[in-house]
């Protein structure tokens, strides 16, 4: 049973990674939220059934838990740094290192503009991401379809707008 | 922007996943076994250390108390508090446990369910059960301090320092009391009934395109 959890989890540790990042600001309530969502996964993963895919399942799981997810304690507030993120690049070469360091600022303006989402229209924009179909992202969320698409077409504008606002372009 | 572009930099994100992973995947198992930080295990943490807290306060009354004529009383209320608590918090873990997780709307609307009940509940226990409780600490204060029986036993000496004492500690409970809670938990219920709210809007908005 371990080792099949293991495996489920070495094979979709993207969600709960994406899932994470974007209901955490701060790297320590990330960490925190990130084993929160493994511990849920590990107490529900006897009750799984297998009626759903195994990725919607943790979609669900992941994203309750993050929904409910609470700060243990209040720290200043502090907007996610660059450098917070970056992962292990010193062996590269200055273009490349140039490229990547781009691609990491964008990465974290997104997240940075997802955090500032109503809690649910994160779960909708990240699903949509992730590439879920409309009917599939309306099955995680227990809401209709057309609904999802309504939803999806306003947060991409606000996203759009939140990304302009905060200097995507000048990357 | 394109959305091309937006896609492409949420999949750049997936190397940062993966490398994430293989920081931790050695402690997965670990990890995962540890004990939930979740809101839900929170309550029960509290409800745990106020009653360690409240049998320890209980146990030094009646060691401190224990020949006051009132202590029969205490020991009544004492006893009422604990079983209403402990049913209440059996009630909620049992509701817990039967949460429908099918979907996040369902499973964030039981949630709100029973997190709201819990609160109220837990407010009017509070607002309740404290003033009484301090009133008749005061009253075996002043008997142990040496005050007289039967100047307390005046009925209506009696039922007016009953009446200030507990109009003085409801007003100071609520307001504190209503703080602690809101602190607590109040804020975390308000922002989950809203996540409700918001994904419930869909029949109204999609009545309103149409």
């Amino acid at each position: 049973m371990e080792e099949t959890f293991k495996h489920i989890i070495a094979k979709h540790n993207g969600i709960l990674y994406k899932i994470a990042r974007s209901y955490a600001t701060e790297k320590v309530d990330f960490d925190d939220l990130y084993q929160e969502i493994l511990i849920q996964l590990w107490n529900s993963f006897a009750r799984f059934e297998g009626k759903a895919k195994i990725s919607t399942w943790i979609y669900r799981v992941a994203l309750n838990t993050a929904l409910t997810f609470t700060k243990k304690k209040k720290r200043k507030p502090h907007t996610t740094e660059v450098t917070d993120w970056i992962i292990n690049k010193a062996d590269e070469g200055p273009d490349q290192l140039v490229f990547e360091q781009q691609q990491q600022q964008k990465v974290d303006l997104l997240y940075h503009c997802i955090n500032e989402l109503p809690k649910e229209e994160r779960a909708l924009i990240l699903l949509h991401l992730d590439g879920k179909s409309y009917e599939e992202s309306a099955e995680i969320m227990g809401i209709t379809s057309n609904y999802v698409g309504v939803k999806i077409m306003r947060i991409k504008k606000r996203l759009f707008k939140l990304l302009s606002e905060k200097g995507y372009g000048r990357i | 922007m394109e959305e091309f572009d937006l896609n492409a930099i949420w999949k750049s994100s997936d190397k940062e996943a993966s490398n994430y992973y293989h920081q931790l995947e050695s402690q997965v198992m670990q990890m995962a076994r540890q004990r939930s930080s979740s809101i839900i295990q929170r309550m029960k943490k509290n409800a745990l250390i106020e009653l360690i807290a409240g049998i320890a306060m209980w146990a030094g009354l009646f060691y401190f108390f224990a020949e006051n004529p009132l202590i029969g009383y205490l020991l009544g209320a004492g006893v009422l508090l604990y079983l209403a608590t402990g049913y209440g918090i059996y009630r909620m873990l049992k509701r817990f446990r039967s949460i429908n997780t099918k979907n996040v709307k369902e499973s964030v609307a039981g949630y709100v369910q029973l997190f709201r009940k819990a609160y109220q509940r837990s407010k009017i226990l509070l607002y309740i059960v404290l003033p009484i409780g301090y009133t008749l600490g005061f009253m075996m204060g002043y008997l142990e301090a040496g005050g007289d029986w039967s100047d307390m036993a005046s009925p209506l000496k009696l039922t007016i320092i009953i009446l200030i004492s507990v109009a003085i500690m409801a007003v100071f409970i609520w307001f504190t009391t209503r703080k602690y809670m809101y602190w607590m938990y109040g804020q975390y219920i308000e922002e989950l009934q809203e996540v409700y709210s918001n994904l419930s809007k869909e029949d109204v908005e999609e009545i309103s395109l149409d």
